[in-house]
């Protein structure tokens, strides 16, 4: 019986000039490509790169200075993440690299604490976080901070499935190029959505910092209806802090960090990004700015930036009252990075500012 | 590494520009054999170290059965290399399985002690490469095959990283004399072989993960509420995501071997088109069944030992067969229904019925066919359901139709579909039950169609314009069906 798939026993089509073949399916091909990128394109979208813990992990491999560059982390949750844009930091920071290990959802307490404790890791961390997020365990989240670090030394460090940490990379990489592998408009997603697939208003970039189109893609009723459901979920996870264990722990767990971090000539600032609104109002019911936020410079010498103490910072408002705009984030991450510069400075507290 | 991944398509081109700048025809072969084990390394690392246990075992194993003649010392060597080889399979495979097993019959006698849970992570691609050993040791053993000269020849047989992990089974004999002589891929089989490679990923990427998987992982998530068309259409489903996925990955190793300029032999012959189950199993999986045949149910005694003793040969290769790919009873019920179809039908062609002019008719063919994909049909809800509950009460859902005639009657009646216990039943998109449909009667047609051809002669004979656009559409599909997640093909887990 003749083979169905192989050229086992003979066969390979003999009529067919392979060379033509393949430069014709080339052009085909390419021209698909350019069509769709130019239609997707024109529609709206713009590439968008698959977060993964392996992509996260890549760049958690990437924070070690070296002669030609040191580094800046930024570590925390979403708001950092749309909000704190690398390329404008490293404008303002000449010779200094910046790396998103923000997780969404996520306060990244273990992520500093991982580079506390990293002997080799020398650089500024800027953790935007809440009162709330600055001691573990933070009741009210899901918190996945832990499963990337131990994701990234049980795993990544060691190796093992090398291929696929290679294939987030180099996927991640395209994606950063081609709105045509935008995980919003693989095959499956368009497909699953079975209509002509709109523009999603997030979209993340190659060095995970996200833009959040709010006022270009969504329209007013969907933005009320997006900040209507952010200030339901910040309604139910509403619960009031216990100054006593906030005291505790950052003297206990936060303070011995940050003095590790110092001794190797790290540094580490607490950032509070913007909330407006309700959800201002919601997070200074369940931790009073002052007897929380206010209370970190009295019980350690860890340096801090709260949005409101910064008029010019205080400027912005968040669409879905908890993160920043796409066409906000680099005009507020210039002003925090002036700001971060002459607090460093000030205090001559890092390299940064000497 | 997988080959739909961009990481498998940079090392293959590298692969290949190399093999074709290395001139050596040994040298060549010892850089095919490091980047196979690159290749299975790049999973987890330390597992190379099994892959070479396998391999140095059985290479002087197979050198001392050579040179022995004393019957005894010989069996003492093959048990050595069974030992060897099964133990490992049986520890990493079935170790779990044998334990949760012994525990569940000493809960059943009340004993209360149990044994400790094993956490162990299975060797990818084990059980095709153990059986590509054995084969090799048992044929020396049989002096069918003297033992290779070249060791590297034969690491490179075990390792060959098209085949290395989910087939097709390689028989020694097939591959080794293709080591004698320097091969280096032509301009044509360079062509064919990237053509097979992007009709796997479109097979295996298109076909079956994204039309196909979704709609399998929801119907069988969703068993116990699946009424009569999406219990078939869940199954039916799940017929083309296991084809297309495995006969994607044996057409992406052959193609991939191909460029490379080595042959491996055929793993499918358009399965869906077989008239009885005998000519589905030389059809489907032919690597595995046909080594089933000839070191398990001819070893047997095959059907030399009486009519009795045949079926039970029958049962126990088909059994063991299911145990193959993995440690759970659901495979070894999928295994057992093909030996119960087999052995039904064997029994059927030995009777009067078999003379009956009905089938020699084209509507007793396609009656054939029809009647052959729906008992696999019926196959596969064992094979794919997590548990004996979830796919009993699937096939009671595909075989009784009146619970679809009421759950209809109840849609329709009350614009609902809650039935009488307020159960709600299961429903996919209407788009996916014309997807489904479309895809399960568009390969039947196709399968039966190429039934007695081949892809070579399909594609060969095709305007050469309509070929280069049904390529550059399957591969503008297959890119934009890069996810970027992990999307390991089934049989890796086997």
């Amino acid at each position: 019986m003749p083979s169905s798939t192989s050229s086992f026993n003979v066969r390979i089509p003999p009529d067919i000039r392979y060379g033509w073949l393949w430069f014709l399916t080339g052009i085909l091909f390419m021209l698909m490509i350019m069509l769709s990128e130019g239609l997707y394109r024109w529609q709206g979208h713009l590439p968008n790169v698959v977060d993964s813990k392996r992509l996260w992990a890549f760049h958690r491999a990437d924070v070690y200075s070296s002669a030609w560059k040191k580094r800046i982390v930024i570590a925390g949750s979403s708001r950092a993440q749309l909000g704190l844009v690398p390329s404008v930091i490293e404008n303002s920071f000449p010779h200094h690299a910046v790396k998103q290990l923000t997780i969404s959802g996520t306060p990244t307490f273990e992520v500093v604490r991982d580079l506390c404790e990293d002997p080799d890791f020398d650089g500024l961390i800027i953790w935007s976080a809440t009162a709330s997020a600055l001691y573990p365990p933070e009741p009210y989240t899901n918190r996945d901070d832990h499963i990337y670090v131990q994701f990234y030394h049980d795993e990544f460090r060691r190796g093992i499935s090398i291929d696929k940490n290679l294939e987030s990379w180099l996927g991640a990489y395209l994606q950063s190029h081609l709105v045509t592998l935008s995980p919003y408009l693989t095959l499956k997603a368009i497909s699953e959505a079975s209509y002509r697939p709109t523009p999603i208003y997030i979209s993340m970039d190659f060095n995970r910092y996200q833009s959040a189109r709010y006022y270009s893609v969504m329209t007013k009723s969907e933005r009320d209806e997006h900040r209507r459901k952010r200030i339901e979920r910040r309604s139910a996870a509403h619960r009031v802090l216990d100054m006593g264990q906030f005291n505790e722990s950052i003297k206990n767990d936060l303070t011995p960090l940050y003095r590790l971090l110092r001794s190797r000539g790290g540094e580490l600032v607490l950032l509070r990004m913007p909330t407006t609104g309700e959800h201002w109002s919601m997070d200074n019911n369940s931790a009073r700015k002052e007897f929380f936020w206010d209370q970190i410079t009295e019980l350690t010498d860890i340096p801090t930036i709260h949005f409101r103490d910064y008029p010019e910072l205080m400027a912005f408002d968040c669409p879905d009252t908890s993160h920043l705009d796409a066409t906000d984030a680099p005009e507020f991450t210039r002003r925090l990075s002036r700001i971060l510069k002459r607090k460093l400075e000030g205090e001559k507290l890092h390299p940064l500012g000497r | 590494m997988l080959f739909n991944s961009y990481i498998f398509i940079i090392f293959f081109a590298i692969t290949l520009l190399l093999t074709r700048i290395i001139g050596n025809w040994t040298a060549r072969k010892v850089f095919l054999l490091i980047l196979s084990y690159v290749f299975y390394a790049a999973w987890n690392p330390p597992f190379v170290l099994i892959l070479w246990i396998s391999t140095i075992v059985d290479w002087f194993v197979a050198k001392w059965l050579h040179a022995s003649t004393n019957r005894h010392h010989r069996i003492i060597l093959l048990i050595c290399s069974l030992s060897v080889n099964l133990g490992m399979l049986s520890y990493f495979k079935y170790g779990t399985f044998f334990l949760n097993n012994i525990n569940a019959v000493l809960a059943a006698t009340g004993v209360s002690w149990q044994l400790g849970v094993m956490n162990v992570v299975l060797p990818v691609g084990i059980s095709f490469y153990t059986f590509q050993t054995l084969s090799y040791t048992i044929d020396v053993y049989n002096r069918k095959l003297r033992p290779w000269n070249s060791f590297f020849d034969y690491a490179l047989f075990v390792t060959f990283f098209p085949q290395l992990v989910a087939g097709p089974i390689v028989r020694a004999s097939d591959f080794l004399p293709q080591c004698d002589k320097p091969r280096m891929g032509t301009r044509k089989q360079i062509g064919w072989g990237l053509y097979l490679f992007v009709i796997g990923l479109f097979a295996k990427m298109v076909l079956a993960d994204t039309l196909s998987a979704p709609i399998v992982d929801y119907v069988f998530n969703n068993a116990s509420r699946a009424g009569f068309i999406t219990a078939w259409t869940g199954i039916l489903a799940f017929s083309m995501q296991i084809f297309y996925d495995f006969f994607g990955y044996s057409t992406c190793a052959i193609g991939v071997a191909l460029c490379l300029g080595f042959d491996l032999p055929d793993n499918f012959r358009f399965p869906y088109a077989a008239r009885g189950l005998t000519d589905f199993w030389k059809r489907w999986h032919i690597s595995l069944s046909t080594w089933l045949r000839d070191y398990l149910y001819i070893p047997l005694g095959g059907n030399r030992k009486g009519v009795g003793r045949t079926y039970i040969n029958l049962m126990t290769t088909m059994l063991l067969g299911g145990l193959w790919h993995g440690g759970s009873w659901m495979f070894v019920i999928w295994g057992g229904l093909h030996g119960i179809y087999l052995a039904g039908e064997r029994m059927l062609c030995q009777s009067f019925v078999s003379k009956w002019p009905f089938w020699g008719k084209k509507y007793g063919q396609w009656f054939l066919t029809l009647l052959t994909f729906f008992l696999v049909c019926l196959t596969w809800v064992f094979f794919r359901a997590d548990n004996l509950v979830s796919a009993l009460t699937l096939c009671k859902s595909m075989l009784y139709p009146q619970i679809a005639l009421s759950l209809f009657s109840t849609y329709f009646d009350s614009g609902t579909s809650i039935n009488a216990s307020g159960v709600e039943f299961l429903w996919l998109g209407f788009g996916q039950y014309v997807v489904v449909a479309l895809l399960s009667c568009g390969s039947i047609l196709l399968h039966h169609k190429l039934r007695d051809s081949s892809l070579e002669s399909f594609f060969g004979g095709m305007n050469p314009l309509v070929r280069a656009f049904i390529l550059s559409i399957m591969m503008y599909t297959i890119f934009i069906s890069m996810t970027g997640e992990d999307n390991a093909f089934i049989y890796f887990q086997f």
